[in-house]
């Protein structure tokens, strides 16, 4: 058989499984759905511009008992708060009238967190000691916890900066207000990307989803292709057809990487138009990543489809892989996170150099050179897989 | 002259064989009938003479072409329905056809007209635009079995007539008298 007639035959059957995905009404509006929704929710939940965090219930506890019947330190920090806060809308601020109530209503779930004014604030500062705040958290809910932290945080740090710029300018008339930040904060942090612009948690996840999407098309698409063709019958049309069992799994392979690419492409389109996502590196290379991501999954999706006695089993199988690959190769969160025997794992995972490489491409906008060990990685676990799964899917088709 | 041929043919699953030592030719224009009891190996015999199994010991040959070795050569002129093959449910009788057709290497005008002329033979010229999905069997059948008239030197069929009506069986045999 030449070369030739294998890839038009191969061609046949992956146009005949791309008629019949075409022909499956509800099957298509699933495989254009399913990519949109997943870009959608996190589109609109972690979107690519604007502040992240807005309109947090925060509830305010002044328990200052002044100095010398004085609470101007504490007024001023109240006053100065709530213009911060007019500015930026991070909080909607209530008043408590204790901590024990600020914690209750925490408890309730009426408020994300509060700020307490100790009772000795105004008299330290105005004994020239340092004022206590306290930031009350909800720990139930670590994430929120953290961002009101280190919202506050902030708020607290401009708050202390221009107290203390008052200080200086009243001390010393001659220091205008630019020699006075100066004095009080001597350095200042200028943080600058590899790219221009600025990044966001969506920028880091639609890379991932991309690398994910392709990755769930094709390993459950694969048993679908395959298994279910076993189970009605039609696969033995094939086999007793003269035509080369390689042609019939490349045919596969081929279905599937447009299938993949389909899902693919959406994803591409909406991070693009739709959430802003901008594309730094070459989109040749993204389209390239997304082909090479395929082929890296497809020889794992025919080994297992083969192993497996029918379509559900595989199915069975394609989710208990899927499962795991999806947390452990950093699309949702940064493998840096992870232990380092979870990071262990990840590094083993193809998903974590698909998505690792597709991020690099897209937002920091890296070429070839830079993305080479991810590459090399997807290329060798792709082949070794495809010369696994070629005698295993043949073992499989005439047993 | 077309031929079968089986030598020392056997297939054996673990412990259990299949068919033991099989040595049958067949040769000429002839229909021939492959009789046995349930579990005797007759289904066997025809998927390792469609390469749809690999044989545990021995050869099986078309027109003298070992099956398995070189399984395009053996199955170009070679029509089977082996248990119970399906067309795809999407697919129209013609489409699945012309796919039939363009895998067996004919060319596209001559695949055109054999369709026409085999859709003509079982009497399916209404339905050739139809989706299969929506056939009774005793159709789905009629539509195998055009597959069948593509011209092959020899067709090997599996109870081709399982499960159809008395007027779905007469049909069939109608059609292999042919």
């Amino acid at each position: 058989m030449t070369a030739k007639t294998l890839l038009s035959h191969s061609f046949r059957i992956a146009g005949k499984d791309l008629t019949e995905l075409f022909r499956n009404r509800l099957g298509l509006v699933m495989l254009v759905l399913m990519p949109i929704f997943m870009m959608s929710m996190v589109g609109f939940i972690y979107p690519s511009s604007g502040s992240t965090v807005s309109n947090l219930p925060i509830a305010l506890v002044n328990e200052d008992r002044g100095y010398w019947n004085s609470t101007i330190p504490s007024q001023t920090l109240v006053t100065l708060l709530q213009q911060i806060n007019s500015k930026t809308g991070m909080m909607v601020l209530s008043n408590a009238s204790r901590v024990d109530d600020l914690k209750s209503l925490v408890q309730k779930g009426d408020i994300d967190g509060g700020i307490v004014i100790p009772g000795n604030f105004s008299a330290s500062i105005m004994n020239g000691e340092q004022g206590t705040l306290i930031i009350v958290t909800d720990q139930s809910n670590p994430q929120i916890s953290a961002t009101i932290q280190a919202v506050l945080s902030s708020v607290f740090d401009q708050l202390g900066t221009a107290l203390a710029q008052q200080k200086v300018q009243s001390l010393n008339p001659a220091v205008n207000a630019s020699n006075s930040l100066a004095i009080v904060k001597p350095y200042k942090v200028q943080t600058e990307g590899v790219v221009s612009g600025d990044t966001s948690y969506f920028n880091f996840i639609a890379p991932g989803i991309m690398a994910m999407t392709v990755m769930m098309s094709v390993m459950t698409g694969l048993p679908v292709a395959i298994s279910q063709e076993k189970e009605i019958g039609t696969l033995d049309g094939m086999m007793v057809a003269p035509i080369n069992r390689l042609s019939i799994i490349l045919g596969k392979t081929l279905g599937q990487t447009a299938r993949g690419l389909i899902q693919g492409v959406l994803i591409l389109v909406l991070s693009v138009g739709l959430f802003g996502v901008v594309i730094q590196g070459s989109i040749v290379l993204v389209f390239g990543l997304l082909l090479l991501g395929v082929f890296s999954f497809v020889g794992l999706g025919i080994v297992i489809t083969s192993v497996a006695k029918d379509q559900e089993t595989a199915q069975m199988m394609m989710m208990t892989l899927m499962f795991p690959m999806m947390f452990l190769s950093g699309v949702f969160f940064p493998i840096q996170q992870m232990p380092w025997y979870m990071q262990t794992i990840s590094k083993m995972l193809p998903l974590t150099y698909a998505s690792q490489a597709l991020r690099k491409v897209m937002v920091l906008g890296a070429g070839i050179p830079a993305i080479s060990a991810e590459l090399t990685i997807l290329i060798v676990f792709g082949v070794v897989m495809t010369a696994i799964a070629l005698p295993v899917f043949r073992r499989m088709m005439t047993r | 002259m077309p031929q079968i041929e089986a030598v020392n043919l056997s297939k054996r699953y673990g412990t259990f064989a299949a068919l033991s030592s099989l040595n049958l030719r067949i040769e000429g224009s002839k229909c021939v009938g492959y009789l046995g009891p349930n579990g005797s190996g007759k289904t066997t015999t025809l998927k390792l003479f469609t390469d749809m199994i690999r044989a545990s010991e021995g050869k099986a040959l078309i027109n003298g072409v070992p099956v398995h070795e070189n399984k395009r050569m053996a199955l170009e002129h070679y029509g089977a329905l082996i248990e119970s093959p399906e067309i795809y449910p999407s697919f129209t009788p013609k489409e699945a056809l012309s796919m039939t057709a363009e895998i067996r290497g004919v060319p596209r005008e001559e695949g055109a007209k054999r369709i026409e002329e085999a859709v003509a033979e079982v009497k399916m010229e209404e339905w050739i635009d139809k989706k299969v999905g929506k056939f009774s069997k005793g159709m789905k059948q009629r539509a195998l079995a055009a597959a069948l008239l593509s011209d092959p030197d020899v067709v090997l069929l599996d109870e081709p007539t399982t499960g159809l009506d008395p007027r779905g069986m007469s049909e069939v045999r109608e059609l292999l008298s042919l």
